[in-house]
């Protein structure tokens, strides 16, 4: 099996350094809850893709890459988001 | 001589030559002759002088492809600046009006922000994945971009979702095309060919150790060398440029 710690840690990356430039005056409770609602949804519909892990044997049913980049988006926009 | 006189004889000439142009375009069709068997040529040798299929595919067909787009796109920059670009670029910037041409509805309120969000994790899953699925750093990059324009559309110019100004996007676009260009440069410096992927990986030349080596290398078993690196060059490039393009044309003035 392939490592893709490193592909998540760079989409991690990507998604602080945009999340960094988010206003934050557009977000409250029912946004962030509408958000996470449409991050499930569409991340088990991405399934395993990009398709990293090669190893049919074991199937991941949701896209770590996506999650990362969603992870990266929140983290920026609460530490460095204006 | 009067410009009438001029502009008679300068369309004269523009018409003898659209029509050598549209005779050798009309010859070459009617006569082309496909090499046979030039894929089969380029599969059989391709992996011989390229690391691997991917590279033979993604860079020897695509790399050289989207440099030509990075600088098409930079081109179309530069013009929609020059053709509406005095709104945003020059003139009273603090008498434009700075609410959307329309307020937005309930719905676009309480969507646009978590829809923003979904848009650029996209963007970035395609822009990570375009070495082994479809994809890559250029449509990644117009996916990002699009959320850009949504949140333009819903919030106005000044206020939208992303707090950036010009000179950012420029800067972030300079940092896309310098990435893109430099792992052009290493591929020259490693073997003597322009945007050559280096195989491997960009750390053994660099003498990274190779604990990092393992966490930072880009799972695919056919190993991909810099094309996800350039991905990421390209996605910045081409976000940052559709961007500059929208924040010009919504900010666009019309003047007498």
């Amino acid at each position: 099996m392939s490592n893709p710690i490193g592909v998540l840690i760079i989409a991690l990356i990507i998604g602080f350094a945009i999340g960094s430039f988010i206003r934050g005056e557009y977000f409250n409770k029912k946004t962030y809850a509408t958000t996470l609602a449409l991050g499930v949804f569409i991340d088990m519909f991405l399934g395993n893709f990009p398709f990293y892990n090669w190893d049919i044997t074991m199937e991941i049913p949701f896209s770590l890459v996506f999650i990362s980049s969603l992870l990266g988006l929140y983290i920026g926009k609460f530490i460095g988001g204006r | 001589m009067k410009f009438e006189n001029f502009q008679g004889m300068r369309n004269l000439v523009a018409a003898i030559f659209l029509g050598l142009f549209s005779f050798f375009l009309l010859d070459a069709l009617v006569n082309f002759d496909p090499i046979a068997g030039a894929s089969y040529i380029y599969n059989l040798k391709g992996p011989s002088i390229a690391p691997n299929m991917i590279t033979v595919i993604l860079f020897d067909w695509r790399g050289y492809d989207t440099l030509g787009e990075a600088f098409i796109l930079i081109t179309a920059v530069f013009t929609t600046g020059i053709l509406f670009g005095r709104g945003v670029l020059g003139g009273d910037i603090s008498s434009q009006d700075e609410t959307p041409a329309r307020r937005p509805t309930v719905v676009q309120k309480i969507f646009a922000a978590p829809l923003v969000f979904i848009i650029v994790a996209f963007g970035i899953v395609l822009t990570l994945g375009g070495h082994i699925t479809p994809g890559g750093g250029f449509q990644g990059g117009s996916v990002i971009a699009t959320a850009f324009f949504l949140s333009v559309v819903v919030y106005g110019t000044k206020k939208n979702i992303f707090n950036i100004s010009h000179k950012g996007l420029i800067a972030f676009e300079s940092i896309g095309a310098l990435i893109y260009l430099c792992l052009g440069l290493v591929g020259l410096a490693l073997s003597g060919y322009y945007l050559y992927n280096v195989g491997a990986n960009l750390y053994p030349g660099l003498g990274v150790s190779s604990t990092i080596q393992s966490i930072f290398s880009f799972p695919d078993s056919t190993n991909a060398g810099i094309i996800p690196y350039l991905n990421i060059g390209i996605a910045l490039k081409v976000l940052s440029g559709f961007c500059t393009i929208i924040t010009i044309l919504a900010g666009a003035e019309k003047h007498e």
